[in-house]
């Protein structure tokens, strides 16, 4: 700090000298100064509040479980387990299948945005929906996961193809026709780049089909939401244990020589029609997804002119009450909460990147640097939140800890890679000097690209948080479906998405901006 | 190396396929689903209306299964899709699936549920007036002392854990209870509204009568850490309901023989699952005070 060397005293002298001096800043640090002024302001909004009057009583029952890990029943545990690899593959799968499809198509608007709505909602919402149509069945979960992932699958193989080689596509263009252009000239270059995103993508379906059980499919996370809420730590450990495994040893059992069998088996065994009720389809379309003011007025018999006037009047009251008591302020608890998680994401990456690094830490250190790492970004941050929220009581806090952890432990993860792979002088500096003059400074845009890309995952997530009981726009959707207001559920889900969409493209700017700066 | 690979991959194929066909379950002709909204301690209610679906099977010489679900609204939903034929509902969800299913009738209540209440408790080392011992009273100003507390209210589709409370509050400080407390909080169920209001998540909270009284009867709550210090005038609760044109599927007088089965239900062992004395006859008609308070709140339109 040369300022305060030369013995300036005052904390104004030291900044005015910087502010005189105009030291231009990088383009990483000025997005991250503007992030973290917004997340600052966001702060004043922000409901933080440490209600909890004895929390060690709680945690040490929490500890307690963790070490005496059990379950009463194996084959429920076992059906669970099944279930629960079989929505992930499956809907893996189908998922691929459409967004292959997708991607051929991906350069009309309509596919495009087709795609970008249905990846915006979240797989949750998208179970809440399926549900309330054809009933608490496999099918509503196979799909709340194929849907979304139809949507990712489509961008990413695009953008995938795209990125080509277009040499040999020019070589066959006189001889070849479409097809084979197609998949000779094209896809074969890919296609070992799409395997390893299928794979990667199905760690994410595990954990989202674990998930669904929140909100009624018998999956891993249906037995561990039951025994968090009632205080059953040892089953609820046995079974964040079984999770973390069966995504620790992905790579054993979904594999190049397994991925089609298992498929197979996946999709042979599939209970599809199990307990789905269609009847009320139509009904779900024509009348309970219309706002409830319009529902059994006459359309018929006047001008349009009228009916249009008609409508206005009879939802613009309906859409005022919605907006004042639960859009609007659903929109700010999910964009301060969002902004906060995002910063907390950040420093928890700066923490937990050192120790799995070869520069910082030693082999056994890297051990546990990594397999805490590993443990972060496996357990799904709803149920983070859920265990923080029994140490600290309900608000923000619980929310912005679960997001940041686990969203940390996965960029922590992607970055250590690349960290490791880094060439360094002989005589580099060592500790905080190398972290923060060496590392740091080299890794910025692949590190500002990874979070800026998390930005949205987190917004997304944030809306589901809500089912625990924080006011963002996912507790009034919660709502929604709890009181069967789907016409009500549906804008709300659709503002979310929207907002999504929003965040989606600011960061799909920034990290442009980023790119082109570097290159 | 290669072989062990094969061999994880052989195993974990053999497993799952054996979980397969473990999970095929063979579905007969018809039969009879009921479900019950999951009021407290899920994982037990599972094992306790297994019992329940037992001797329905026994008493009606039909298949019967119990499908457990997560959150009131989903009980709603599945009698609704005709994925349930008879549920054990609140009386708000009652009322609701009943208004969406022509023709369903409640059959039968608790013997409880023609007068039920809802406690509201506090905690004691952070509620001022609660430190004494227990004050039932019904006189309204007793909710005087609640405001600008922290407060839970159990699920938000629950009647005596949000839709009476809420009611009770409403008329007494003409506010919506998020202007009346500090924070509002729903916590799932009645039995985490106690575990909350006891570890001072939550300064005070709302909770069915019955699982309070159920939770001290098994030193479930350490009453010196929480007191009850509010009760509610009674009002109807807990039924059985039962959807229309089941006499046609199962045959000639099987919503009065449903209905005879429930009310002849004696067995301690099976009573405690609800926890109930009896079973008493209802009809659709005693609930109108539920949907006029579900109403009036803004609950249902």
């Amino acid at each position: 700090m040369p300022g305060l060397q030369k013995g300036d005293s005052t904390l104004e002298g030291f900044f005015s000298k910087y502010l005189s001096r105009k030291i231009p800043l990088s383009l990483p640090t000025k997005t991250t100064l503007m992030l973290i002024v917004v997340a600052i302001a966001c702060l004043f909004y922000a409901d933080i509040e440490v209600a909890m009057t004895s929390p060690w009583a709680e945690l040490q029952r929490l500890m307690l479980g963790a070490l005496t890990p059990s379950y009463p029943s194996m084959s429920e545990l076992f059906h669970a387990v099944v279930l629960t690899v079989q929505f992930a593959v499956v809907g893996v799968m189908v998922g691929v299948l459409f967004g292959f499809a997708f991607a051929c198509a991906y350069q009309w608007a309509a596919v495009r945005w087709f795609c970008a709505l249905t990846r915006a909602i979240h797989e949750l919402f998208w179970a809440l929906l399926l549900i309330a149509v054809i009933g608490v069945s496999p099918l509503a979960g196979l799909l709340a996961i194929a849907i979304p992932y139809s949507g990712i699958f489509a961008k990413v193989f695009y953008e995938m193809l795209l990125q080509a080689n277009p040499g040999p596509d020019l070589v066959l263009k006189e001889k070849a026709d479409v097809v084979s252009r197609f998949f000779y000239g094209r896809l074969a270059q890919m296609a070992p780049r799409m395997a390893r995103y299928i794979r990667y993508r199905l760690e994410c379906a595990l954990r989202s089909s674990a998930v669904l059980g929140f909100v009624g499919l018998p999956t891993l996370g249906y037995h561990l939401e039951s025994a968090v809420k009632e205080g059953h730590y040892s089953e609820a450990w046995l079974l964040m244990y079984v999770l973390l495994a069966l995504i620790g040893s992905k790579k054993w059992w979904f594999n190049r020589r397994t991925w089609l069998g298992l498929t197979v088996l996946a999709c042979a065994f599939f209970p599809f029609t199990e307990s789905i009720s269609l009847q009320n389809l139509g009904q779900f379309f024509t009348e309970e997804l219309v706002p409830s003011p319009l529902r059994g007025v006459d359309l018929g018999g006047d001008s349009s002119q009228s009916t249009l006037s008609l409508f206005a009047s009879l939802l613009f009251p309906w859409l005022q009450v919605l907006w004042v008591n639960e859009v609007f302020p659903g929109v700010i608890n999910t964009l301060v909460l969002t902004m906060l998680a995002l910063i907390a994401t950040g420093v928890c990456v700066l923490m937990l990147l050192p120790p799995q690094s070869v520069w910082f830490a030693g082999k056994n250190m890297r051990f546990v640097g990594q397999g805490i790492a590993l443990i972060l970004r496996s357990l799904p941050e709803i149920v983070l939140a859920f265990i923080v929220m029994l140490l600290v009581g309900p608000s923000m806090l619980p929310a912005i800890i679960a997001l940041a952890i686990h969203n940390g432990g996965v960029i922590s993860h992607l970055l250590q890679h690349q960290i490791d792979e880094l060439r360094l002088r002989e005589d580099h500096p060592k500790g905080l000097l190398l972290f923060c003059y060496e590392i740091m400074p080299r890794i910025s845009t692949q590190f500002m690209s990874f979070w800026l890309y998390r930005w949205e995952v987190i917004m997304r997530e944030t809306a589901i948080l809500g089912l625990l009981g924080i006011p963002t726009l996912g507790f009034y959707i919660d709502s929604a479906f709890e009181d069967i207001r789907y016409d009500r559920a549906l804008l709300l889900i659709l503002t979310a998405a929207a907002l999504n969409l929003f965040i989606e493209a600011l960061s799909g700017r920034l990290q442009k901006k980023l790119y082109n700066k570097h290159r | 190396m290669k072989l062990t690979d094969k061999c994880r991959a052989f195993v974990f194929v053999v497993l799952v396929v054996s979980g397969c066909f473990l999970s095929v379950t063979s579905q007969a002709a018809e039969t009879l689903v009921f479900t019950a909204i999951p009021d407290q301690d899920e994982s037990r209610l599972r094992a306790r209306f297994s019992t329940v679906a037992s001797y329905l099977q026994q008493k009606l010489g039909v298949d019967v299964r119990y499908l457990p679900v997560k959150s009131y609204g989903a009980a709603v939903t599945a009698f609704k899709n005709d994925q349930v034929q008879l549920a054990w509902f609140g009386g708000l969800s009652g009322v609701r699936a009943r208004s969406r299913v022509p023709g369903s009738a409640a059959i039968a209540q608790g013997y409880e549920d023609q007068f039920f209440t809802s406690y509201f408790i506090a905690n004691r080392q952070q509620v001022p007036f609660a430190t004494s011992s227990d004050i039932i009273s019904t006189s309204i100003s007793g909710l005087d002392g609640l405001k600008g507390l922290t407060f839970s209210f159990g699920s938000k589709g629950s009647t005596s854990g949000r839709l009476m409370p809420e009611f009770y509050i409403r008329k007494h400080f003409s506010l919506a209870p998020k202007d009346v407390f500090r924070r509002v909080g729903y916590s799932g169920d009645h039995s985490r509204t106690i575990a909350l209001v006891e570890s001072g998540a939550f300064q005070a909270g709302a909770v069915n009568y019955k699982v309070w009284e159920k939770a001290v009867a098994q030193g479930l709550v350490d009453t010196e850490k929480v007191a009850v210090v509010w009760k509610t005038p009674p009002y109807p609760d807990y039924q059985w309901t039962i959807r229309g044109g089941v006499d046609q599927r199962f045959g000639h007088g099987f919503t009065t023989k449903v209905t005879n089965a429930l009310l002849e239900m004696s067995e301690p062992a099976l009573l405690n699952a609800f926890p109930r004395k009896s079973f008493v006859p209802a009809h659709n008609e005693d609930y109108v005070p539920i949907v006029n308070v579900a109403k009036s709140v803004g609950l249902i339109d």
